[in-house]
């Protein structure tokens, strides 16, 4: 089987270390159903919220019928199937396309994958496993990794291009005068789209005011783990790029955004120079597991 | 009179001859003069590694360029030859920046006496607020051995005795400099760089 990889959801899911956000909106903590709920489409931290399948027609429905089996019932029949698997089929989308139950190593890290040719559908945070088959319109939810996020994270980042904000004599919120804020900038830009990484680092008595995003050295570390981010070979718009203590936002034709210390943010190639190795990361969305 | 024109013509070109090197070293103030050739093989030297470099993006990428480990050697005992090239309102200040940077390997008492003098020349507005802060607080990565010794007391009459002639922004971090909160972000940023 021809696999091809693709994020999940990378248009729509956001953690900026706090809140859940779920295309643009905020998401609510449920006591009842004991999860964060989609106000659209219901639960969404554990198993996944989107649409529904009706296992009688064997059809997929993204947009949700309320007469139709949820999400979670879905997967609770590919549970059933088995678990010991990478993943199984479980049923065609409406197009006549595959689908499939893709498993992790235990129970809560399966993940559920539509194998529509152009509109990919997952149920759950992570990859999804596509094969060439069928077709399909399913409206919101992106194919191309070149869309979405990716492409979300470029535009803000390009919006700041020129400014000296970042700059090592500018104060910028908590950052003090004299702090170097490659990491600040990349991790503005992220929180802006919605694709935070979070706030792994407590101060020490620098900045009293609240705990600081990864530092350039974390992003470059592959043993680090960064929320929501994973490490990947090969550079996409939107990945973030670190390399020998400096941090910047892959922009596409083998360019990057960046804050330096005097000159401002800047649009170059650093990253992609002669000699130069970093580690790229990508979104994938949060996930209490990675 | 054949005599006299000639030590008329002599005088003349004497006094052209010093006028010129008057106005090559006018940049550069007598007492930390060097040599022409050490000056000139330095300038020859950041001008192959700014051709390398690009830009300074990220600084500690100059760390692996062969010529500029080369500056760091040629300038790990003395401080003249980088003073002298910060002297000069002709060079750019990337070019003055990788000077500096240069200094990495520097002992903290030249470095200090060269951060000194830099803050005389800022005084005369020679010097820009970016270089100053090169100097004192150029990264993780290079010469920190005036943050790190903001308890000694010559650094802490240095800044003191300079505070009030500085910009605003480099007021504030001469305060951060001495209650010693720059040195802990670097503490921090290497801490956290080891940490997984």
């Amino acid at each position: 089987m021809n696999s091809m990889y693709y994020q999940f959801l990378k248009d729509h899911y956001g953690y900026d270390g706090n809140n859940v956000y779920y295309r643009g909106q905020f998401i609510q903590w449920s006591s009842e159903v004991g999860n964060f709920v989609d106000p659209i489409f219901g639960n969404i931290n554990g198993l996944g919220p989107l649409g529904y399948y009706d296992p009688e027609s064997k059809k997929y429905y993204p947009n949700g019928k309320e007469s139709k089996p949820s999400a979670m019932q879905v997967f609770e029949l590919a549970k059933s199937i088995g678990t010991s698997l990478s993943f199984e089929q479980v049923g065609y989308d409406n197009n006549g396309g595959l689908a499939y139950f893709v498993y992790g190593p235990s129970y809560s890290m399966g993940y559920l994958a539509f194998n529509v040719t152009t509109n990919p559908i997952l149920i759950n945070f992570s990859y999804f496993i596509i094969t060439p088959s069928g077709g399909g319109d399913y409206d919101d939810i992106p194919l191309n990794p070149a869309i979405g996020m990716g492409e979300r994270i470029v535009g803000i980042a390009n919006s700041y291009v020129g400014s000296t904000d970042y700059n090592l004599l500018s104060r910028k919120d908590d950052f003090l005068r004299g702090n170097p804020k490659c990491n600040k900038f990349v991790y503005d830009v992220l929180l802006r789209a919605g694709a935070s990484p979070g706030l792994p680092n407590q101060p020490g008595r620098w900045g009293l005011s609240g705990p600081k995003p990864p530092i350039a050295s974390q992003w470059a570390n592959t043993n680090y783990s960064i929320p929501g981010w994973v490490v990947v070979n090969s550079p996409f718009p939107g990945d973030v790029a670190s390399f020998n203590g400096h941090v910047g936002i892959v922009i596409g034709n083998g360019l990057t955004i960046s804050a330096t210390l005097y000159d401002g943010v800047v649009r170059n190639d650093w990253g992609f120079r002669s000699g130069q190795t970093p580690v790229f990361r990508r979104f994938v969305g949060y996930s209490p597991y990675y | 009179m054949k005599q006299r024109c000639i030590l008329i013509g002599f005088i003349v070109i004497s006094l052209i001859l010093i006028g010129f090197l008057a106005m090559r070293n006018k940049n550069i103030p007598d007492e930390i003069l060097v040599g022409i050739e050490e000056l000139n093989a330095f300038e020859s030297k950041i001008a192959l590694v700014e051709n390398k470099i690009i830009d300074l993006t990220n600084p500690n990428d100059l760390i692996k360029i062969t010529e500029f480990n080369e500056l760091v050697k040629q300038v790990s005992f003395s401080n003249n030859v980088v003073y002298s090239f910060v002297s000069d309102s002709n060079k750019s200040e990337q070019q003055k920046r990788i000077a500096i940077y240069a200094l990495r390997d520097l002992d903290f008492e030249s470095y200090l006496n060269f951060f000194e003098k830099c803050l005389l020349l800022y005084q005369k507005k020679r010097l820009t607020d970016n270089i100053i802060m090169t100097v004192l607080s150029p990264g993780v990565n290079w010469n920190c051995s005036i943050i790190q010794n903001y308890k000694d007391k010559r650094v802490t009459r240095l800044l003191e005795n300079n505070i009030e002639g500085m910009s605003e922004e480099l007021k504030e971090v001469f305060k951060y400099t001495l209650s010693g909160e720059i040195w802990t972000s670097i503490e921090d940023e290497k801490r956290w760089s080891h940490e997984e």
